[in-house]
């Protein structure tokens, strides 16, 4: 028993060593983007994780156990932010989704170079800098000069402080977001609205179904493993949603628009709280891991 | 078995690799105490009984703000002459590296650095932060390294603004104090200049600014002026000019209770609240784009007691090519009831010096050297090119008959400043304006949002001592 024990693992050994070298040139490449990797993700990672238990301070640190979590699940604002983040990503994730998804599905039927045409469109804001996106909505969003309630002046409406009431403000992030970062999306599901059979739609249309059933009984059905990813995608960058906050909001009017990112922020750079930031965005990992796996669980069964 | 046995190797020799990388990457400092962590400089304040000669070689870092311009007419140019007059005196100086910061995210900078370990040596910063920079214990006390009778040339007011638990922790260099200004021409077309107190100290009451306030918003060519503007922007706080000049105050004598709450204070956001509500001031909240004054977008504004000159730059820089001039005049604050002489924000700009690891006492003190420089009795005279006044008592009278300093100089006698205690910046970022927000919005009322105000501040300042 053991004898075949000692020889299973000996020819393992030797098909794990003939694997490392049959691929040695292909470690070789993907070392300096692991090195890369650990550098610049794995080890900040670590040590916020270890910042999170110390009470940190540029000229030396001390062990604090679990008080910096303590001293964030205490935090009002803690909960506001927390509050004003799944606001926000139970918003904007299905709604950016819904969008995209409506705009691919009147690109998908159009000429090869108008399809091109669209996606370069949509595309484009992400291509730029968030910051410059975001300054272009505040000039958009300016109550007294800016294009948006110029445009509804034009039908009796406004002017709304889009981005100064605390009623408003964070739908208006919401409403950016929507607006302005889909294009990543729209190309991912007409790419995969290709791949789904023409048969299909030509079985239906010969068995008389409407556009709008071949839609609802092919579109979305096959093309749900592409959603779900952009809904797990999308959640984990909801959940860090930031640059549109700091250039606009300032996380205000009266903490509506305080996210956890931008909490996390303002308790490290603006009131050199390290500690209690880093605990922060502890928890703030430990929610969006467990989110994405519920979502990964999800798509999982719905595989099978 | 043998799998699982070589998964547990694997994972081994990562978690072995990760960690080594971890700790080599910036193990240095963590489970360290402030006092083991100094480092060279750090502790010693001016014991120089191991310092090497005053010989040695040194470079010295400094950040400077777009303060005022050398004889180049460049914004770094004063800080490099001065830099480079340093130099000729002190050989050991090799080289004083410049780096600029701007108005908009400079301190954020500094802040980034100094959380990094790689703050400059030495920096201008305004007073104000200096709390923040005192908790993460990266000041070094200048004390020892300043004779009493030069520190005792410095207005008293703004080294004690720079002393913490009785120590002195930056060299004064400037004091911008605030006025009001008002745009005297669009009051005249408004038919209500008369009504401006220019005669004697300049002195007036919340009572007469409401009669002129009353007449706004005022449009003509389809744009609309306001009286003055709120804002609530982050760190926005020049509204506390109003608290103040009806009588409310942030903190009590000792700071460690915050007070803003009083009748006082709820009065003057009645008053701003009227004037939101009205429609003569406008409000400025979550990010959105401030008026400017300077551009003739509203009829006053506080801002820093610039020299009339200096007014007259600004209004050429800043008023539209087609626009007329106008003619800008410096106030006094109104005040509200009960209050007998008008208050301004005393602000004072400073130059501290950082804690440098791995640096010793003889770079410490050329950093040291090198402030103390920058704001001697005629260095510190500069600041009267941007129309503040110098913090230097054998520095003079700068400014000569300039009204404009005269008014600045009467309510200076009351200067406030924002609170000098740990947690005052926390307070003042990120508790006063969002209430205030609240109330603006309409969700509170004055005495509610300054009751929940206090509370959270009251919280804040039990915890952070």
């Amino acid at each position: 028993m053991s004898r075949t024990n000692n020889l299973n693992i000996t020819n393992k050994k030797n098909g794990i060593d003939r694997k490392l070298k049959k691929n040695l040139w292909g470690y070789f490449f993907v070392l300096p983007e692991m090195v890369i990797f650990l550098i610049f993700v794995i080890i900040p990672i670590l040590r916020g994780l270890s910042f999170s238990f110390l009470n940190y301070n540029v000229s030396g640190s001390t062990w604090v156990g679990l008080q910096n979590f303590a001293d964030v699940f205490k935090d009002d604002i803690f909960w506001i932010a927390l509050k004003n983040t799944s606001i926000y990503t139970v918003l904007v994730v299905p709604g950016g989704v819904g969008v995209a998804l409506m705009l691919s599905w009147l690109i998908f039927p159009l000429s090869p170079k108008l399809q091109a045409f669209f996606k370069a469109a949509y595309y484009l804001p992400g291509v730029i800098s968030g910051v410059v996106v975001a300054l272009v909505w505040k000039w958009i969003m300016d109550p007294e000069t800016g294009l948006l309630n110029y445009a509804l002046s034009f039908i009796g409406l406004g002017p709304y402080p889009w981005l100064s009431h605390p009623d408003t403000a964070l739908y208006s992030l919401v409403l950016i977001a929507i607006m302005g970062g889909q294009g990543a999306a729209v190309i991912i599901i007409t790419a995969n609205m290709g791949a789904i059979p023409a048969s299909l739609y030509e079985a239906a249309r010969i068995d008389g179904s409407s556009a709008w059933h071949q839609f609802r009984h092919i579109t979305l059905p096959l093309l749900r493993p592409t959603l779900l990813y952009l809904f797990v995608v999308g959640m984990i960058g909801s959940y860090q949603v930031f640059e549109s906050v700091y250039v606009l909001t300032g996380g205000g009017p009266y903490y509506s628009t305080t996210t956890i990112a931008y909490l996390i922020y303002s308790s490290a750079f603006d009131f050199f709280e390290f500690g209690k930031a880093s605990a922060a965005a502890t928890v703030l990992f430990v929610t969006i891991f467990i989110l994405s796996l519920i979502q990964f669980y999800v798509f999982r069964e719905d595989k099978k | 078995m043998g799998k699982r046995r070589n998964y547990k190797v694997w994972h081994v020799i990562l978690l072995a690799f990760v960690f080594l990388a971890a700790s080599a990457c910036g193990g240095n400092n963590s489970g360290k105490t402030p006092e083991d962590a100094q480092g060279a400089n750090g502790g010693k304040e001016g014991n120089t009984s191991d310092a090497p000669s005053a010989d040695e070689q040194t470079t010295l870092s400094v950040w400077w703000f777009p303060l005022w311009k050398g004889s180049d007419e460049k914004q770094d140019g004063w800080v490099k002459e001065k830099a480079k007059e340093f130099m000729n005196m002190h050989p050991n100086v090799t080289k004083i590296d410049i780096e600029m910061l701007d108005w908009n995210n400079g301190i954020q900078k500094l802040d980034a650095a100094i959380a990094a370990g790689s703050a400059p040596d030495l920096s201008y910063i305004d007073l104000a932060w200096l709390p923040k920079y005192l908790k993460q214990d990266m000041l070094v006390p200048i004390d020892s390294y300043i004779d009493k009778t030069d520190a005792a040339d410095f207005y008293k007011s703004t080294t004690d603004y720079a002393t913490y638990n009785g120590k002195l922790y930056a060299f004064p260099i400037l004091i911008a104090p605030r006025v009001f200004y008002a745009n005297k021409t669009m009051l005249e077309e408004m038919g209500l200049a008369d009504k401006l107190p220019l005669q004697g100290d300049r002195a007036w009451t919340v009572d007469q600014f409401k009669e002129i306030a009353a007449n706004f918003p005022y449009k003509k060519d389809s744009k609309t002026y306001y009286a003055t503007q709120i804002s609530t922007n982050q760190a926005d706080w020049q509204h506390l000019l109003w608290f103040w000049n009806f009588g409310a105050d942030l903190y009590n004598s000792d700071e460690s209770k915050f007070t803003l709450n009083s009748p006082q204070g709820v009065q003057s956001l009645d008053f701003l609240l009227d004037m939101k509500k009205s429609g003569a001031f406008k409000f400025i909240a979550g990010g959105a784009k401030p008026l400017n004054f300077w551009a003739g977008d509203m009829a006053f504004f506080p801002d820093v007691a610039y020299t009339e000159e200096k007014v007259e730059e600004l209004l050429e820089k800043s008023i539209p090519a087609d626009k007329k001039i106008p003619e800008v005049v410096a106030l006094q604050f109104p005040t509200g009831p009960d209050v007998a002489k008008a208050k301004t924000y005393s602000g004072i700009g400073g130059i501290p010096v950082f804690k440098q690891k791995g640096k010793n006492e003889n770079h410490t003190k050329m950093a040291m050297e090198f402030a103390k420089y920058l704001t001697n009795t005629e260095n510190v005279k500069a600041a009267e090119k941007i129309g503040s006044f110098p913090t230097r008592i054998s520095s003079g009278d700068v400014f000569g008959g300039d009204e404009n300093a005269k008014v600045a100089r009467y309510m200076m006698q009351d200067g406030k400043d924002l609170g000098r205690g740990e947690s005052t910046s926390k307070i003042l970022i990120s508790l006063i304006n969002p209430e205030l927000d609240a109330a603006f919005a309409g969700k509170k009322t004055s005495k509610q949002a300054l009751d929940d105000l206090a509370t959270k501040a009251n919280e804040v300042l039990d915890g952070g001592k």
